[in-house]
């Protein structure tokens, strides 16, 4: 099919403002005053990319290891009360980083709250839990549910004969996991585990407030200080390199296009467990329950409480919340508008040139905040000065890393708009846009609205970017809870975040079990 | 029955995409009040011949003329929109997110509404008790049947049908036919059903085209299709004869099977349907049954000869054959076509 010309022109359009940042990176990549080697000569450059690389794996692993654990648990188990236990699991990913670390560092430092319940015991001081060990705690306890919720859908689709086959041939009920069942989850344990991998390389949020000196960090710094040199763009550039690495081999292992038994897939009886290994898989889940929901949700209450006793002004945090829903519903509303004219092209007039197109919507995913805030800034400052600091730059920025997610909502409900019903439409006399009003709209509407909400939550939620390019006396409900923890103001900044989770926790949660259990 | 008002005229239609073509030399003439089917099998280009007679794609050569309009050629190209041809898919393409009142009521003008078209259509077509179901919701002839009464609520000139039946079971598909055919005829709508199923093309069309690999092989009646058809391949595709080589000298030629007279002399083939061979049984008979297939309403009886070559012969299921059994054979029709080879 021909495509028209408008919808070229815009996609065109769109796409190249869209890949601006990544070109100017490259840009000034090939245009730097001194030589390329001297980067790493002159900085700390081995020691953050030991420092980010070695959290990466960390954080892969150990989430990986109980996101498995708990999907087998609750698939393959029986264990009375699975769906609830599901649901508690699941929950601490509508929990932002910078909100879970800021929770740990409270309740962890030197004098904090654990010492403070413990005290009748004579414990005065403890070490404190940040840097290496906080960031991967929290990291961890944060990220685990998207490996979870990924790797219990695919189990749940796999179909059981093999395993009984595997069975019949003398191998026994718990080696069946080693030898068959997670080989055949391998695609899915890649895909979430690098999808967990690109969130750690990309945070900022947490290791920030642990004091972990990461790449990100490391960008920050420089932004505070004023850098606003080399060593910034390259640092960004290392983090966009090492994004793309990361999203290019988890692409590959797509789980959407593994092959798949046709029909519905024998599931296996549950196994009944002894009574001593039950208690043992209760503990566990309760273990990572207590420490990934309700040790947060309590700390921020205590904060909370404590705040509100001691008559802090509430009324300091409403710049945030109204700076946070004008950008969000802006942010949306864009978002929308923009991803119209590409899921039109991608999913109606499928040719080379869409897929292409699709594919680098599916790379703007994976690209770390902090870096894309680094780029625009870095644009509006020295080629765009009128648009510095605005709202505008920052809104743009937020689009350029959430509007994947507007696309893939709208491309969803365009799959059910087959072409026959176009024709049909045409058949029955009704013109291109009568067509489009009454047909193709009212069938897609849904899906675009899904995909807009997903961003307006992102959007909420956003931390690197806001930090770097909010115009002068914007503030969001993110950058309070971020600014205000970071000066130790713990009452203040859990007044922000309760109110972000209020707000953001269901329909997240909601969202996201929906697009990534699919 | 007579037709006089040519509606439909396609000339020399081609459409290739890409290197592969797959309409070559199309031709059709559409009879006003006629149900004029395309037989073929999948690949013969029908789908495609229906798409560009809808206005779905554009032939690369070629016209189509509707009452003596240029409606499609080089230079023109009426949208499907303005064309007035009501099409049922395959699919059906029911739109999802209206029920079946909404959906059929799709096409229609207010003035249509105005005039309670849409109740009427409903009725015809034994959809008012369903009008608020959505069609996820209703059984496969009934999503059928809106399909129809979707496309003929507009009154269309015409109305297309691609494979109007085959997602459907057998007895459910006999049955839809049968209700499809008479209301076409009780409206007096003409209509181009395409089909791959020799049975459904026979029973139910005024006219037959048969379609070959892109290009037109016979356009006719279906008894003339059958009992004339103008070549092997058309008479293959409208049934299983059972086909013997020979050569005629002297209109007359010489097979297996006995003795016949031939048009033309020359190598050609010799085509003889199974139910016109008959079989009895008979203890000095020259032919040995090799196999009898019982289908109920019929049965299938191959035979051979001393040569070892193999017939089949169709029969009423009155006579129980048995293999080994011997029998000798009356033939009551031929046809006969030069050799392809």
């Amino acid at each position: 099919m021909k495509i028209p010309k408008g919808l070229l022109v815009s996609n065109l359009l769109i796409l190249s403002a869209f890949l601006m940042p990544v070109f100017y990176m490259i840009w000034r990549f090939f245009t730097f005053s001194r030589s390329f080697e001297s980067f790493f000569e002159s900085w700390n450059v081995y020691g953050l990319l030991f420092n980010t690389i070695s959290m990466f794996f960390a954080v892969v692993f150990s989430s990986v290891f109980i996101g498995l654990l708990i999907s087998i648990f609750l698939v393959r188990f029986d264990i009375s009360g699975s769906k609830i236990l599901f649901t508690l699991c699941t929950l601490p990913l509508v929990i932002p980083s910078y909100i879970g670390a800021l929770t740990y560092v409270s309740a962890f430092s030197p004098k904090g709250i654990f010492v403070q319940i413990f005290s009748f015991t004579g414990l005065s001081e403890i070490n404190g839990i940040d840097g290496f060990l906080g960031s991967w705690i929290v990291l961890t306890l944060f990220t685990y549910p998207y490996v979870l919720l990924i790797c219990s859908s695919a189990l749940r689709n796999l179909d059981s004969t093999v395993e009984e086959a595997a069975r019949s041939l003398g191998v026994n009920r718990f080696r069946i996991y080693t030898s068959v069942v997670i080989p055949r989850l391998k695609k899915p344990i890649i895909y979430s585990g690098l999808l967990v991998g690109l969130y750690v390389i990309s945070d900022f949020g947490a290791v920030s407030l642990m004091r972990y000196s990461t790449i990100t960090k490391a960008i920050y710094t420089y932004y505070e200080f004023s850098l606003m040199g080399d060593p910034i763009i390259f640092y960004s550039g290392l983090l966009i390199f090492l994004a793309l690495i990361i999203s290019f081999i988890q692409r590959s292992s797509d789980v959407s296009r593994a092959a798949t038994v046709s029909g519905t897939p024998r599931v296996p009886a549950k196994v009944e467990l002894t009574f001593q290994n039950k208690i043992f898989v209760y503990l566990f889940l309760i273990t990572v329950i207590f420490f990934g929901l309700i040790l947060p949700i309590s700390v921020l209450s205590y904060w909370l409480i404590r705040g509100i006793s001691l008559g802090n002004d509430v009324r300091a945090v409403f710049g945030g919340v109204v700076g946070s829903f004008t950008a969000s519903i802006a942010t949306s509303f864009l978002a929308i508008l923009i991803s119209m004219p590409i899921v039109i092209l991608v999913s109606q007039y499928k040719s080379r040139l869409s897929s292409f197109i699709e594919k680098i919507i599916l790379a703007l995913y994976g690209l770390p905040h902090l870096a894309v805030g680094v780029s625009i800034l870095f644009i509006t400052i020295k080629i765009f000065p009128s648009i510095y600091q605005s709202f505008f730059a920052l809104v743009i920025s937020y689009l350029i890393v959430f509007l994947p997610q507007a696309v893939g909502g709208g491309q969803a409900s365009m799959e059910q708009v087959k072409t026959s019903y176009i024709e049909a439409s045409s058949g029955l006399g009704k013109s291109k846009i009568e067509t489009f009003r009454t047909i193709t709209f009212p069938l897609i509407y849904r899906g675009l609205l899904a995909g807009g909400a997903l961003v307006f939550l992102s959007t909420m939620k956003e931390l690197p970017q806001t930090l770097l390019l909010r115009p002068t006396g914007f503030n969001s409900m993110a950058v309070d809870v971020w600014s205000f923890a970071s000066e130790g103001l713990f009452t203040q900044a859990a007044f922000s975040a309760f109110i972000l989770l209020a707000i953001s926790a269901i329909p997240t949660y909601i969202l996201s079990t929906r697009n990534l259990s699919r | 029955m007579v037709f006089d008002n040519l509606i439909i005229r396609a000339r020399s239609l081609t459409k290739s995409y890409g290197e592969e073509a797959v309409l070559k030399d199309f031709n059709l003439d559409v009879w006003q009040g006629s149900i004029f089917g395309i037989l073929g099998i999948s690949g013969s280009g029908k789908t495609t011949a229906l798409r560009l007679l809808a206005g779905f794609e554009k032939p690369d050569s070629g016209s189509i003329e509707m009452y003596n309009q240029i409606i499609s050629d080089e230079n023109t190209n009426l949208p499907p929109e303005d064309r007035n041809i009501g099409m049922v898919f395959q699919d059906y393409a029911l739109f999802p997110h209206l029920n079946v009142e909404k959906n059929v009521a799709f096409g229609l003008s207010k003035e249509d509404l105005k005039k309670d078209r849409l109740n009427e259509v409903l009725d015809m077509c034994n959809l008012t008790e369903y009008k608020n179901k959505f069609p996820q919701d209703i059984s496969g002839g009934q999503q059928q049947r809106v399909a129809l009464a979707r496309a003929l609520a507009p009154n269309p000139d015409v109305i297309l049908l691609d494979e109007p039946f085959t997602s459907l079971d057998a007895q459910m598909a006999r049955k839809l036919r049968d209700e499809v055919v008479s209301l076409l005829k009780e409206t007096e709508t003409t209509a181009i059903i395409v089909t791959h199923d020799q049975e459904e093309a026979l029973s139910v069309c005024d006219i037959v085209s048969v379609l070959e690999d892109g290009i037109v092989m016979q356009s006719a009646t279906p008894q003339e299709i059958y009992l004339n058809p103008v070549s092997q391949n058309v008479a293959n595709s409208v049934g299983d004869p059972n086909i013997i080589k020979g050569f005629s000298t002297e209109g007359r030629v010489e097979t297996a099977l006995g003795t016949f007279v031939s048009a033309f002399n020359g190598a050609l083939d010799v085509s003889i349907r199974p139910e016109c061979i008959e079989v009895t049984l008979d203890s000095k008979g020259s032919y040995v049954v090799k196999e009898c297939i019982f289908y109920g309403h019929d049965q299938v009886i191959s035979f051979e000869n001393s040569a070892g070559q193999v017939f089949r012969s169709r029969s009423l299921p009155s006579t129980i054959f048995e293999p080994g059994d011997k029998v000798s054979i009356e033939i009551s029709e031929v046809t006969t076509f030069p050799s392809n080879t």
